[in-house]
């Protein structure tokens, strides 16, 4: 009761609400009397009139003794939604600030990073803090247990606040602020989030750990969103918001058209944006960017000798107030024509693969880059002792409609796709009558990722969904546009299969049956991965015969053998240029023996020396855990991996912020509901907010002045019905009556 | 601005004048100088006969188509219609002596009127009598149209006094039995009782051959209701009372005034009775015009 009054005493003054009842009973007031001859004519009408008069005496009472009782609430001071005691409102406290460190927390707004106004802010809260209060200081990026600190130490932690180039979201860090609060034997406790109140900073899929123990606690916990945001109108940044392809692997003279995407929030910019190949500046483009639209840039084309290259993309021009965006880096590594065994009972089913990947036209041409080389063998002419050796110069093998593969056979791929290499399965006639071959041998078992049952027959059947999360699809062109030309495919025979159980459907028919699987084996010198596809990639001259029209239908079969390749070749999921907070793989040939490896950063800072990996295993570099400044982790990285002996090999990869940091939309407020739970906040845009609402969410909002409004009110009905009943008569004329001859 | 005479048709006015044959004189040339004619000629008089113009004789009256047959003057000669006896019934219950507002009581305002009414009468020769009631008739004076008749009936009406209960119904018949040639009654009560023996009483003056004027004297009070708050009625005659709230009751109240009246406007209309519904605030010349065109419709 005490924490809902500031003068509390005083509420015991609504037993005062008894005195218009005493008064009622004890000291009825006498109407006046007067003489009235035509007494008869209301005596007609009596019963109504005492009914209504009943009425408004009930209600005149009433109307007093709830005016006595506000008056006696008015004086008692009450209060809504108060946190902590009357009176209490210097009291020792738990504070929590978490701060939003992610880099759209750098834009600045009237010479002033959003970081830096949060600081200033969270100070003025410090200096309101009383000494002997326990202060949380979180940074986003470093999600880990506050420790307590004096006022006085919670400053000098913000002072040392930076912006981070990788960030975690906010939830984790509400989440320990929360914990810590709980913790903490404070009469009041609060958690106040310094943020821009960008989607990016926030999760929202993750729950805010914690808020249940908040939602739970009597005391409960103050929560303050301190919007940092630049008003809209006032924001503007320009920003690349993505290159394609972002880096990675690429064949020797194969021309890559780089193509950059820009995009300028809240006014229309002009920019020069310029191209530097391996820090020399190749090329610049002027582009004009309408506001709030992405634009692109006209592709820069450079040529790519063997070997690992950089490339730099800047936007030049205005200053601008989140200049982290304004760079994109991107590593190329560019390798030699990689070669693809075939591998068919008859020729002409090795045919449509051979020449999608490798086409027959280039294959003549001396002067075209081949990207990659197939070659064709049958297997009734394969020696299997020279196919053992000669293996290990391809990165893939297709086993195309093989009637009886032998166990040698299956046993010699095993070992391959174990070696961390790539085999693709296509079936056709001559696998329809006898799977025994296949679902018989040991080693195939070993391989494939389904039993092969029985053939079936379709009419207007397609291939149908593709799993978007493997980057056989995402790690090429438009996967859409390929689903939707696979869809547009006429297939008139699959193979029904029983998938085992860790097999992945990587494309499925209409029927969700699926079309093709993948399953990734795991040997002692690498992870390789073998495809299935449960109908054939290839045709046969009798059209009535045929599996489908894959090969020929569009450029489906195309895109998809040539995607394929650098998938079972990991050149998919290598990624060289990455996010900040990414993991990057670079592949090393652990057999090889190296001293150490150092990777330079972009900045001015000395190498850093890296964990060797594990045999087999690529050197894996975190950038969220290299713990440096955004100056000095976004741009080229040089990796050297030093041999005794022999000169180091030179790797390299490149590091841009987060691409979602570009993205200034707001949370909108129903999404904060959603994470914080509804009127569980309060959120403020300006300091003075901040103050109003923290007094609001500790003392409590005063009711002072609605109880006077409805004191008002009641004091004017109370008027209006009293006035009914005992108003007085006008003085004038004189209210006595005269009878002429009769007793007054 | 009403003419200086015009005044004394104002109760607030009249009541200043503490006698009451100069209330009577007053009133009634204020009522006279508001007509801007003359009452006396022209529907209160007729040609009784000729006779020789003599100097000194107004010559407007002088008979131009006697002249023109006999070449010598007559003139004309007017006789007042004599025939009107009117009586002035006076209602003397407790009730008619009530006044709200200090000014003059019910019964204050009717002996105002019947005195104007008996000079103006008196004035055209009519004789006039005046009878009073309570529970019966308690006081008469018979017609007469001398001009001393006019002091007898003034005197007699500055001693009633109103007092205690009445009975109008059986006054009335009572009157009505002891009047024995066609007259003008003029009754002046609240008729602050059972409406239906009054009426019924009223029909029987009516069935005797006289006319009748019903002048229906309300306090300004009960006309309007004035008051608000919290109250407590008496009745001065029963002595009852009744606690109500003003503001509540007053529309149901005037409801019922107004209804009270219409029902015996209704019953006069069709009985040819003259109902002039009056209260204490009115002036006195809608009362005196009332009689006047009686008056009229008979001559």
């Amino acid at each position: 009761m005490s924490s809902l009054f500031i003068n509390a005493g005083l509420v015991a003054g609504v037993a005062l609400a008894v005195i218009p009842v005493i008064l009622h009973l004890f000291m009825k007031q006498t109407p006046k009397r007067v003489v009235f001859p035509a007494l008869r004519l209301i005596q007609r009408r009596q019963e109504t009139t005492r009914k209504k008069l009943r009425v408004k005496n009930w209600l005149l009472l009433l109307a007093r003794m709830a005016l006595l009782a506000l008056m006696a609430l008015a004086l008692a001071r009450p209060r809504f939604d108060a946190k902590i005691q009357a009176g209490d409102a210097d009291v020792e406290s738990a504070v929590a600030l978490v701060f939003d460190t992610s880099l759209s927390m750098a834009y600045e707004h009237q010479d002033k990073t959003r970081l830096a106004e949060a600081k200033t802010l969270a100070e003025k809260l410090l200096e309101r803090t009383r000494n002997g209060s326990q202060v949380f200081v979180i940074d986003s990026a470093r999600a880990v247990e506050p420790v307590a600190m004096s006022p006085a130490s919670a400053r000098k932690a913000i002072q040392g606040l930076e912006i981070e180039p990788a960030n975690q979201t906010l939830n984790q860090g509400l989440g320990l602020a929360y914990g810590a609060v709980l913790g903490a034997e404070k009469p009041l406790r609060e958690v106040f989030v310094f943020t821009d109140l960008t989607q990016s900073a926030w999760g929202l899929a993750q729950q805010v750990a914690n808020l249940d123990r908040v939602e739970k606690d009597k005391q409960g916990v103050g929560t303050y969103v301190m919007n940092l945001a630049v008003p809209l109108a006032e924001r503007n940044d320009v920003a690349i918001v993505r290159v394609e392809p972002p880096g990675g692997i690429v064949g020797q003279d194969e021309p890559v058209p780089i193509r950059t995407f820009v995009r300028s929030i809240g006014k229309p910019a002009k920019r020069t944006v310029e191209f530097y190949l391996d820090d020399q500046k190749r090329d610049q483009k002027v582009i004009d960017i309408p506001a709030n639209t992405e634009v692109e840039v006209p592709p820069f084309l450079p040529r790519f000798n063997a070997g690992l290259h950089r490339v730099t993309i800047r936007l030049e021009g205005e200053p601008d107030p989140l200049p982290e965006n304004d760079s994109y880096y991107a590593t190329f590594e560019v390798r030699p024509a990689v070669k693809v065994l075939v591998l068919s009972d008859q020729a002409l089913d090795a045919e449509y693969v051979a020449n999608a990947i490798d086409p027959e036209a280039l294959r003549e041409r001396a002067d075209q880059p081949r990207p990659y080389q197939v070659d064709q063998k049958r297997l009734d002419q394969v020696d299997l002792a020279s196919l053992r050796t000669s293996l290990n110069n391809y990165v893939s093998v297709f086993l195309l409609n093989a009637k009886s593969p032998s166990a040698d056979l299956w046993q010699i791929l095993d070992d391959y796709v174990k070696s961390g290499r790539g085999l693709v399965i296509g079936v056709g006639d001559r696998v329809a009558f006898d799977f025994s071959a296949y679902n018989d041998s040991p080693s195939a078992r070993q391989l494939l990722p389904a039993t092969l049952k029985a053939v079936t027959i379709h009419q207007d059947y397609s291939f149908g969904k593709a799993d978007l999360g493997s980057t056989l699809f995402s790690g090429g062109g438009d996967a859409r546009a390929l689903i939707t030309e696979l869809s547009q495919v006429p297939v008139y025979k699959t193979l029904e299969v029983e998938p085992i159980a860790d097999a992945r459907v990587l494309l499925s028919y209409q029927d969700d049956r699926p079309a093709l699987l993948e399953r990734v084996v795991t040997g002692p010198r690498g992870t390789g991965r073998v495809l299935l596809w449960t109908t054939a990639l290839t045709r046969v001259p009798n059209q009535a015969a045929n599996w489908n029209e894959f090969p020929i239908a569009n450029w489906s079969f195309f895109q998809m053998m040539n995607q394929t390749v650098p998938y079972l070749a990991g050149e998919t999921t290598r990624k060289l240029s990455v996010e900040a907070g990414e993991t990057v793989s670079l592949p090393v040939d652990t057999e090889q023996r190296f001293t150490d490896f150092n990777a330079q950063p972009p900045g001015r800072v000395p190498p850093i020396r890296l964990t060797e990996p594990a045999p087999g295993r690529p050197l894996s570099i975190s950038t969220r855990l290299l713990n440096l400044n955004p100056e000095n982790l976004f741009g080229q990285w040089n990796v050297l991996a030093n041999r005794a002996g022999a000169e180091p090999v030179r790797l390299g990869f490149s590091v841009n912020p987060p691409a979602a940091e570009s993205n200034l939309a707001a949370l909108e407020p129903t999404d904060l509901d959603k994470l914080l739970g509804k009127d569980q906040y309060k959120v403020a845009s300006s300091p003075e907010e901040l103050v109003r609402k923290r007094t609001e969410g500790t003392v409590g909002r005063e009711l002072f002045p609605w109880v006077m409004l409805l004191i008002l009110l009641l004091i004017t009905a109370e008027s209006a019905l009293a006035n009914t009943f005992y108003r007085d008569q006008p003085s004038s004329p004189a209210p006595a009556t005269r009878l002429a001859g009769v007793r007054s | 601005m009403a003419a200086p005479v015009e005044k004394y048709l104002k109760p607030e006015v009249i009541r200043q004048v503490a006698r009451l044959d100069l209330r009577a004189k007053f009133i009634v040339e204020g009522f006279i100088a508001g007509l801007h004619a003359s009452p006396f000629q022209g529907f209160s008089v007729e040609f009784s006969e000729h006779r020789k113009y003599s100097p000194g004789d107004n010559i407007s009256d002088i008979d131009w188509n006697v002249f023109a047959k006999t070449d010598r003057f007559y003139i004309k000669k007017f006789q007042a219609e004599t025939n009107l006896t009117g009586y002035l019934v006076m209602d003397l219950s407790g009730s008619m002596g009530y006044t709200y507002r200090q000014e003059l009581t019910k019964f204050e305002y009717g002996i105002s009127l019947a005195a104007a009414l008996a000079y103006l009468m008196i004035h055209q020769q009519d004789p006039v009598g005046l009878m009073a009631f309570d529970q019966k008739v308690s006081q008469s004076l018979a017609p007469k149209s001398k001009r001393t008749q006019l002091a007898s009936i003034l005197s007699v009406l500055a001693k009633l006094q109103p007092h205690g209960p009445t009975e109008i119904a059986k006054s009335l018949h009572q009157v009505a039995s002891m009047l024995r040639h066609k007259s003008l009654v003029m009754i002046f009560s609240d008729l602050l009782a059972d409406s239906e023996p009054i009426i019924k009483a009223l029909h029987r003056l009516r069935h005797a051959g006289h006319d009748v004027i019903l002048f229906h004297i309300l306090d300004e009070a009960e006309a309007k209701f004035p008051f608000d708050g919290m109250v407590e009625l008496e009745d001065n005659e029963t002595h009852e009372t009744l606690l109500v709230d003003a503001d509540g009751v007053k529309a149901d109240y005037l409801e019922e005034v107004a209804a009270f009246r219409e029902g015996y406007r209704h019953d006069c209309f069709r009985a040819r009775i003259d109902y002039v519904p009056l209260d204490t605030g009115m002036p006195f010349d809608k009362a005196l015009m009332s009689y006047l065109l009686n008056r009229q419709t008979r001559a």
